[in-house]
């Protein structure tokens, strides 16, 4: 049985270490139809994605293949581990709830979206919005959701004004004060973090989610 | 190096102008001829029906002598690595990268301070380039100013044979070629079997305008009679040792690098003769023999290109520079000399990372600098692949307007095989760059150095071995020292 365990894990790790989903699906499945404990399943996935992280800090792994990592292991985390962690009374423990998107008047989805991956893959139920996101809407989510952080992207410099006007907007509603807010995009810089009161910025998705951690006071 | 470069390589002559710089030669050749300072050599030529007036040592070489001597040549010459796998194959528009030979100081990149070399320099430029993934055969960049001068280019050689598994060129400096050849021996076994596994080269040059000294010529004929790679090349320098005009100066240049392969392949035919150029331009605020001027550009582009006309293995020069320190000039220089010298399509090109400062000065430092610079040109070089599979219409018609291609398994597929990555240049984020101790192109440069000579071993050559080119040295030391 010990031996049978380890087999699974270790097929669970291979198959996150080279991007292969099929194979991911398969050592999941097979891992609970034999009866594994969700919960282990789980452990694994997140200690392969540990390790991923710390091959691609090192330079061994490239982007791509984090943010593949990542989009896999949500899958296998979502449409398998989660609903058997259901059916036995429990659920997924995550270290936090996001809410990220792009704002109105933009369209780019890419920083956005990578960003999105890597908190997902750090542990944090990632809530979505996609781009030209309105700040009503954004307002509506928080009320929604209730996450500890949303995230504002932008990548225009015309766009950025919308981040400011976001955070009125849930000053407004009086929601800013259960809500951190990041913001994120190529022109955001330190001074502009300041001026509009948000609460950080990461240069690019890996300090993004070092910056989320920080704030919301999760040890690494 | 560069096995068969997909994108089109530089040909700076039109036909017509090729022509017209190949007659030009044959000319000067026919009419004004050239001095040789070996008896030998002269009466070789005489014997084929050159005209030579033996008091004035000057040879004039009919026109069907000289295209003679090049249907003599090799037309593909193996420059063997101890190693099979670092074998070279010189021909058509095979592209290798190899240092140069020649600095007598070695530039102390922290305090940018110059200091004599020493034969342990010459070991460390050959153990790094023994590393370095770009570099494809070994001159010992520094020369050994800490051993007496008469024995100095043994001591280069005996450092290098040590410390790479390469193919190792030297300059004769005018010593007597056999010695370097008896050197070189010991790691085959015996002379006859370096034939076979020709894994030394030699460098050594004419003197301009149209003269050839009685030591050089006398290695040229022994090298050709060994059947090893000979790089025979005059330095001429625009408007001082060759004319005013580049077409000149090439036609000259051309005209004492032919004469050399005449008496090279009439001394053995087939002799592995290695064609060029490393003629400049003497500058007009300085005097000094230029190591980064555009006009050396031009000569290599001319060359190999002439080189490819007559189907003979072609030499050239980048990756050095005419600054005193290692700095932004030194950089460009180097970069852009190694672009054009790879996108002429020469076999062999030299002087990688060296020759700071007129060619007395060497820098370990631009050796790994290069090293990328290299790499970086020989992704660009070697072309990519366009079948339906790279054409990608099958992932753009999956991803559509508006999504990723992060996802994609042909993203996965591929990024590995299509992209190239640094490993010296930086492309971070200024944060996490100011993280990371804000260091330099320099900097980086020098801490990749390090790491290579204190990690590094280069495959160490059997104990017999070792003894036996270590007596070699020796004897033949005692030999030249007591003459």
């Amino acid at each position: 049985m010990v031996f049978q365990v380890s087999k699974i894990n270790t097929a669970i790790k291979e198959s996150l270490l080279t991007f292969d989903r099929e194979k991911l699906i398969e050592a999941t499945k097979k891992g609970l139809d034999e009866g594994h404990d969700p919960h282990d399943l789980l452990d694994v996935v997140t200690s392969s994605l540990r390790e991923i992280g710390d091959k691609f800090e090192n330079g061994e792994f490239f982007l791509a293949e984090l943010i593949n990592a990542g989009e896999i292991a949500k899958t296998i985390i979502s449409e398998y581990l989660e609903p058997s962690l259901k059916k036995s009374g429990s659920e997924r423990k995550v270290i936090g709830h996001i809410v990220i998107g792009t704002v109105a008047g933009d369209i780019h989805d890419i920083g956005k979206s990578i960003v999105a991956s890597m908190l997902s893959m750090a542990g944090f139920e990632v809530i979505d919005l996609g781009v030209d996101v309105s700040p009503d809407k954004f307002v509506e989510a928080v009320k929604e959701h209730s996450p500890e952080v949303i995230g504002l992207s932008a990548l225009l410099t015309t766009t950025l004004p919308i981040q400011r006007e976001t955070i009125k907007a849930l000053e407004e509603n009086k929601l800013r004060g259960q809500v951190k807010v990041i913001v994120g995009g190529s022109p955001v810089t330190e001074d502009w973090v300041k001026e509009i009161g948000a609460d950080g910025y990461g240069e690019d998705a890996i300090e993004a989610v070092k910056i989320v951690k920080r704030i919301l006071d999760i040890s690494e | 190096m560069i096995e068969s470069p997909k994108i089109g390589i530089f040909e700076y002559f039109s036909k017509d102008e090729l022509y017209r710089i190949h007659a030009a030669t044959l000319e000067v050749l026919e009419k004004i001829g050239v001095k040789i300072e070996e008896e030998n050599a002269l009466r070789l030529l005489d014997s084929i029906g050159s005209d030579v007036e033996f008091s004035k040592r000057i040879v004039k070489i009919p026109q069907h002598v000289v295209e003679e001597a090049i249907k003599k040549s090799s037309h593909s010459v193996l420059f063997a690595g101890r190693s099979k796998e670092f074998d070279l194959k010189l021909e058509g528009k095979k592209i290798n990268f190899g240092l140069g030979e020649g600095a007598i100081n070695i530039l102390d990149c922290e305090t940018n301070s110059i200091r004599p070399s020493t034969k342990n320099d010459v070991a460390n430029a050959s153990k790094l380039a023994d590393a370095l993934p770009t570099i494809d055969f070994v001159m010992p960049l520094f020369t050994a100013q800490d051993v007496a001068k008469q024995v100095m280019p043994l001591h280069n050689l005996h450092a290098a044979l040590k410390n790479t598994v390469k193919p190792v060129m030297v300059v004769d400096f005018g010593l007597d070629a056999n010695y370097l050849i008896k050197m070189a021996s010991t790691i085959v076994g015996e002379e006859q079997k370096l034939k076979e596994r020709p894994l030394l080269g030699m460098y050594s040059e004419p003197i301009s305008p149209l003269t050839h000294g009685k030591d050089h010529i006398k290695n040229l004929m022994t090298f050709a009679n060994a059947e090893l790679p000979i790089v025979y090349i005059p330095s001429a320098a625009s408007c001082s040792t060759a004319p005013a005009t580049m077409a000149g100066a090439i036609v000259q240049s051309n005209a004492e690098t032919l004469s050399g392969n005449v008496i090279a392949q009439f001394t053995k035919k087939g002799a592995k003769f290695i064609y060029g150029a490393d003629t400049s331009v003497m500058d007009q605020r300085t005097g000094v023999f230029s190591y980064g001027a555009p006009e050396w550009m031009i000569v290599n582009l001319a060359m190999a290109q002439l080189g490819r006309y007559y189907n003979l293995p072609t030499w050239s020069t980048g990756g050095c520079s005419d600054s005193k320190i290692l700095d932004g000039q030194a950089t460009l220089e180097a970069a852009l000399s190694l672009f054009i010298a790879a996108s002429s399509g020469a076999n062999l090109i030299h002087d990688v990372g060296s020759f700071l400062n007129f060619g007395l000065t060497g820098s370990l430092e631009l050796v790994t600098i290069c090293d990328e610079i290299i790499s970086m040109i020989s992704y660009v070089l070697n072309g990519i692949e366009v079948n339906d599979e790279t054409l990608a219409l099958d992932v753009i018609a999956k991803v559509g307007p508006g999504g990723h291609f992060i996802t994609q398994k042909h993203t996965l597929d591929f990024l590995r095989k299509e992209h190239w990555m640094p490993t010296l240049l930086n492309r971070q984020m200024r944060e996490s760059w100011v993280k990371s101790g804000s260091k330099d192109l320099l900097e980086r440069a020098r801490e990749k150095t390090k790491n290579i000579l204190s990690s590094h071993l280069p495959n160490p050559l059997p104990s017999d071995v070792k003894k036996e080119l270590d007596d070699v040295l020796k004897k033949s030391e005692k030999e030249i020292l007591n003459a």
